[in-house]
């Protein structure tokens, strides 16, 4: 393969397309996240962000357009989406543990089955990571018996553990108390300060504004405007953009 | 703001919420041990009372609940050659305890075919509902005499000499496989989507979500089922007695009930059905219990501890 030059994309969205029955999600997105870059997608509920980061995990199949991931084309039927998930973490919005393990044993799935690290060692480095976000203790525990805010940081933690390039993050405080949400996010702002690209799809204005390289805002399946934090929410140039924040500000959460 | 106060009907004053309670509520609420203690005194006293008001109670009871017989039945006659209870009993455990096994790992494939989506699949799907549709529409009673007189003609090297005791194995196993098999593909059915998406999501492959992810979980979903179906599987082994040249207990006691014509053997074969089957489900019943409070109320599992890296949290910045 031909070395990538160092500015070049993670991740390249070319008109990407996805229908579900006769309802096109998305119609012809265009984006592309470069390394290190913390990137916010922003959009009322429906507008495509959560199935935008479905098909950039290849958790779904695209009805046109393409993605180039890592230099490759995802839709070459070689490209298996197993060996892109080694690469590219997700964390969901209902943190999607597995109750049947342990929270060590949730962490360490993926590292021994899918990467092959032996157990002393995949434990040794999710205590680590654990630990780092204040949840060793709850290491032996069963992801029920933790609160939304901590199941969340475990989440984020198995998809840390994997040490990926890329981390799709799909609405990850949306299930949570306000309370909590600040927790998940310090995690997030930490990751982000230690360099790791991010993609992630968000109601958190605040967050999105004084963290995000990018934030671009969706409506009806299209990538309406892609700007620096500071120009979307100040100068908005596309009228839909200024509605929607116009009604987020009216609804307080601005 | 406009409504309230304007219409008497649902103004304060109106609003009833006492209703009188009745003297067997205050009852309950004082002496709830006393009211439950004479509950089940009442229904068991009329039970009993049906049956020894009944005009034939005296003869049920000498021809189901014989002392003498029933000894007799559970010791066993060396002089009339009638093997005791206890000892044909022993094969009914016997091939409980073979099937069960037998049953629980066959039925994993079968449910996993059934699921499967994949084109290269589509045969054993086929086969493999064919067999399910098959097994659990025959009746027990007729797939035994089919494998006990029909398979001993067929003239197959393995299958046509075999003992009356593996017949008997393989009619339980060959039933109540497709049984099982359902079981797991409801407990599959169960598991939300999203943990599939989340196995996917740590990078394992399909067949590794199935074992890591789907199977575990639906193995805890199939639980309380799955004990159903082994009470059910240890009560039909006294169908497969019904095959020749096999003595369980309820061909045994059909031999001790042909000699004396006192049917005390069969209360003494449900007996000892009763004495394996009812600690089974009790013992079942803890299991599930307790491990939905592992999970839940929560003692951490059982394992070994992880010691925290010295390294770990220094390099906090």
């Amino acid at each position: 393969m031909t070395a990538l030059e160092p500015t070049a994309a993670l991740v390249r969205c070319e008109g990407v397309v996805k229908r579900f029955g006769d309802r096109a999600v998305l119609r012809g997105i265009d984006l592309e996240v470069a390394p290190h870059a913390v990137v916010c997608l922003i959009g009322a509920s429906g507008s495509g962000k959560s199935t935008l980061l479905r098909c950039l995990a290849m958790l779904e199949e695209l009805d046109g357009g393409r993605i180039i991931a890592f230099g490759q084309d995802l839709s070459d039927p070689e490209v298996r989406g197993e060996l892109l998930r080694r690469h590219v973490g997700m964390v969901f919005q209902s943190f999607n543990l597995f109750p049947h393990r342990s929270v060590l044993d949730n962490v360490t799935l993926g590292p021994r089955k899918a990467l092959g690290t032996p157990k002393a060692e995949a434990e040794e480095r999710a205590m680590t990571l654990l630990d780092r976000f204040g949840l060793a203790d709850k290491a032996p525990e069963y992801p029920d018996r933790l609160s939304g805010g901590q199941q969340q940081r475990v989440a984020l933690v198995r998809a840390i553990a994997m040490e990926p390039r890329l981390l799709l993050l799909d609405e990850i405080t949306s299930a949570l108390d306000p309370e909590l949400v600040a927790e998940v996010l310090d995690v997030v702002r930490e990751l982000k300060a230690e360099g790791m690209t991010m993609l992630l799809a968000t109601h958190e204005m605040g967050f999105a504004r004084d963290a995000a390289t990018t934030v671009c805002f969706l409506a009806d399946g299209e990538i309406v405007e892609a700007a620096p934090p500071e120009q979307l929410f100040t100068d908005p140039s596309d009228e839909r953009t200024r509605r929607f924040l116009r009604r987020l500000f009216d609804a307080d959460r601005l | 703001m406009r409504r309230s106060g304007a219409d008497g009907a649902t103004s304060p004053a109106n609003i009833t919420l006492r209703r009188p309670r009745s003297a067997l509520w205050r009852l309950a609420q004082r002496a709830p041990r006393l009211l439950s203690i004479s509950s089940a005194v009442v229904v068991l006293l009329a039970i009993a009372a049906v049956f020894i008001f009944s005009s034939g109670a005296r003869e049920f009871l000498s021809t189901f609940a014989n002392p003498t017989r029933m000894r007799q039945a559970f010791f066993g006659d060396p002089a009339e050659n009638i093997t005791p209870m206890w000892q044909a009993f022993l094969k009914n455990v016997l091939l409980f305890c073979l099937a069960e096994p037998l049953v629980l790992l066959l039925a994993l494939p079968v449910a996993l075919i059934r699921n499967s989506r994949s084109p290269i699949m589509a045969g054993p799907r086929l086969l493999a509902t064919i067999y399910v549709d098959a097994a659990r529409g025959l009746p027990l009673i007729l797939v035994v005499f089919a494998v006990f007189f029909g398979f001993p003609i067929l003239g197959i090297p393995v299958l046509s000499t075999m003992t009356a005791f593996q017949y008997g194995l393989l009619c339980l196993v060959f039933s109540y496989t497709a049984y099982v098999s359902e079981v797991y593909r409801a407990g599959v059915m169960s598991i939300p989507h999203t943990q599939l998406l989340a196995g996917r999501a740590i990078g394992l492959t399909e067949l590794q979500v199935t074992r890591f992810v789907t199977v575990p979980q639906a193995l805890r979903f199939a639980l309380a089922p799955l004990i159903n179906d082994f009470v059910s599987l240890e009560k039909d082994t006294a169908i497969v007695g019904t095959g020749a040249g096999m003595i369980e207990a309820f061909k045994a006691a059909s031999i001790d009930q042909s000699i004396w014509f006192n049917d005390t053997s069969y209360t003494v074969a449900g007996l000892l059905f009763l004495a394996v089957c009812v600690p089974l489900t009790r013992y079942a019943d803890r299991l599930i219990r307790k491990d939905q409070q592992r999970r839940l109320a929560g003692q951490p599992p059982r394992r070994r501890r992880v010691a925290v890296p010295a390294t770990a949290g220094s390099e906090h910045s």
